[in-house]
């Protein structure tokens, strides 16, 4: 098994699992912003056990200055939402009472929901965003209307398929998300970034 | 059932309270931390009007007193050796009925000796009386419960040597520990005899047969004089236990301990000591089946990531997960401990959070 993982930073960012850990890894490295550790807290579901694993050590509030959660809105933002704030508080900490607004002391927690906080979509969103004007991007265009006219049928996660079929045309052609961030496939400096950018600023 | 402990100025703890508590718990946390003293504490509030008790603790761990010096027998279970202070020791049941246990070093009362109701021991070794001039040299134990019982035992040092006087107390639950590192096999061997009395033995042979599989029967022989649990193993001649490996001998132990102190508390250090990880699963789940039989509670320590995440495997399978995880930490110089239950530990587990 791997070396059990020790929460040492004071600032913490706990995303939807190892992939984004990863991409969001490279994210803060891109900007500049040392000493925040990324911790992945798995699937949706086990956000719950998650935030009250984190929170049963005595130490938790001396060392947790400030605790960010990243989730994806899949297809109902405030429902997504909602569901971080129950968790929060099955963990015994305090739930903002709206995205990107901070409560509590210490830790002060906040809370992103993906792609931009107030519209459905999740993580891949906002690279698919980012990535719109690639010249790659017209041939994952045309191979998926390629695949419906030979096929009859569509992938069921269009967005994630999309950005899998641009990580296949980089140089190495099977990277996942976030090892594609950390080499330097995404462009860091487009606004479908700027929202979350933000958000990791202000931890 | 314990449902909280709590422990105010002993060893390494000023002030520190599990809860809650659960018949299984399982003590993790980083080295020097006080899992074993946690035991100590539990073990000495056990055994509420038996002074020898805190010299016994310090035999489990390779210390010995030739002298008689008080403060070298008794001062280390202050601490930081503040002798001036109190020990505090507290429970609290299922009813909220609290048991609590002082334990002070102070100068003997005048005309300090055997009071009437208590019994005395008889001295013990003198030497190095002499080295030590003045200072508090009794060890009393002010014990008081919910039911308005109370009592004092304590141990003097006299010129004669160390005299001990035990309140007669009504009513205690019965403890037993079990040191990593000091075996006793006749008092297995007596509690296996009194398991096969009333035709128990099985139990406990099926849960050793997870670490030898080869074993077919358990027996009490009496060799040179001294009894011992053989095993049969196939090989035509019975093997002493000791002889079939350390975790044959660490298991049986933990078993016979817990079935023969029904209503009372098997404190059990380092627990994966000797046992293969594989087997941690089956072992817990017999651990937690022995214990639910004879209504015992039992406080473990552990290091290990594996026994850990058996522990849990097996509580999750059984319709109670009567079982909870403690880790102790130290937080701005004093040591505290998070209690871990179902969700959070399996939050930690997936996570890989450490929890050791």
């Amino acid at each position: 098994m791997p070396a059990p993982r020790h929460i040492t930073a004071t600032k913490l960012l706990v995303v939807e699992g190892r992939d984004a850990e990863a991409f969001f890894n490279a994210l803060l490295r891109h900007l500049g912003l040392a000493g925040v550790q990324v911790q992945s807290f798995g699937g949706k579901d086990e956000l719950p056990g998650f935030l009250k694993a984190l929170r049963t050590p005595p130490s938790f509030v001396e060392q947790v200055a400030s605790l960010g959660l990243v989730r994806d809105a899949e297809t109902d933002p405030a429902a997504a939402f909602q569901s971080v704030c129950s968790a929060l508080r099955n963990a015994g900490l305090p739930a903002p009472q709206q995205p990107l607004m901070r409560t509590g002391e210490r830790p002060q927690i906040s809370v992103f929901i993906l792609p931009n906080a107030t519209t459905t979509g999740k993580l891949e969103t906002i690279c698919l965003q980012a990535v719109a004007s690639h010249p790659a991007m017209p041939c994952v265009e045309e191979y998926f209307r390629c695949v419906r006219r030979q096929t009859g049928r569509l992938p069921a996660d269009m967005v994630k398929a999309q950005v899998h079929a641009f990580l296949a045309s980089c140089p190495k052609p099977d990277l996942l998300l976030g090892q594609a961030a950390h080499a330097g496939y995404l462009p860091w400096d487009s606004p479908a970034f700027d929202h979350i950018k933000g958000f990791l600023c202000q931890l | 059932m314990y449902r909280s402990f709590t422990i105010r100025n002993f060893r390494c703890f000023q002030d520190l309270t599990l809860r809650p508590l659960e018949r299984v718990n399982l003590i993790a946390g980083m080295n020097n931390l006080g899992k074993t003293a946690l035991l100590e504490a539990l073990f000495l509030h056990l055994g509420p009007n038996n002074p020898d008790l805190a010299l016994r603790l310090d035999a489990f761990r390779g210390i010995e007193h030739l002298g008689l010096n008080p403060e070298e027998m008794w001062g280390w279970l202050f601490s930081d050796k503040r002798i001036d202070e109190t020990i505090e020791l507290s429970s609290l049941n299922e009813a909220n009925e609290r048991r609590l246990l002082r334990i002070r070093l102070v100068e003997p009362e005048e005309g300090g000796g055997v009071a009437e109701g208590r019994r005395a021991t008889a001295p013990a070794k003198a030497e190095g009386w002499g080295t030590t001039a003045g200072g508090p040299r009794e060890l009393r134990l002010e014990y008081q419960d919910s039911s308005g019982q109370t009592g004092v035992s304590r141990a003097l040092i006299t010129s004669e040597g160390t005299k001990v006087e035990r309140a007669r107390l009504a009513q205690l639950p019965l403890g037993v520990f079990l040191s990593p590192r000091a075996r006793f096999p006749k008092e297995d061997a007596e509690r296996f005899s009194n398991l096969e009395r009333v035709g128990r033995g099985g139990q406990v042979l099926a849960t050793a047969q997870l670490v030898e599989p080869r074993l077919r029967r358990l027996a009490v022989l009496v060799t040179s004089g001294v009894p011992m649990i053989n095993g049969d193993i196939g090989i035509g001649v019975l093997v002493p236990v000791p002889l079939l490996g350390e975790g044959m001998g660490r298991l049986l132990s933990i078993l016979l301990a817990i079935a023969s102190a029904p209503g009372g508390k098997v404190l059990i250090d380092e627990i994966e000591n000797g046992l293969h990880h594989s087997v941690m699963v089956d072992i817990w789940k017999a651990i937690g089946e022995a214990a639910r039989r004879s209504e015992t509670q039992v406080f473990a320590t552990t290091h290990s990531w594996e026994c850990i995440r058996g522990a849990h495997k097996a509580f999750a399978a059984t319709g109670t997960y009567d079982f909870r995880l403690h880790r102790l930490e130290r937080v701005k110089g004093q040591i505290q401990a998070g209690t871990y239950d179902r969700e959070a530990l399996e939050g930690a587990l997936k996570a890989e959070l450490e929890v050791r």
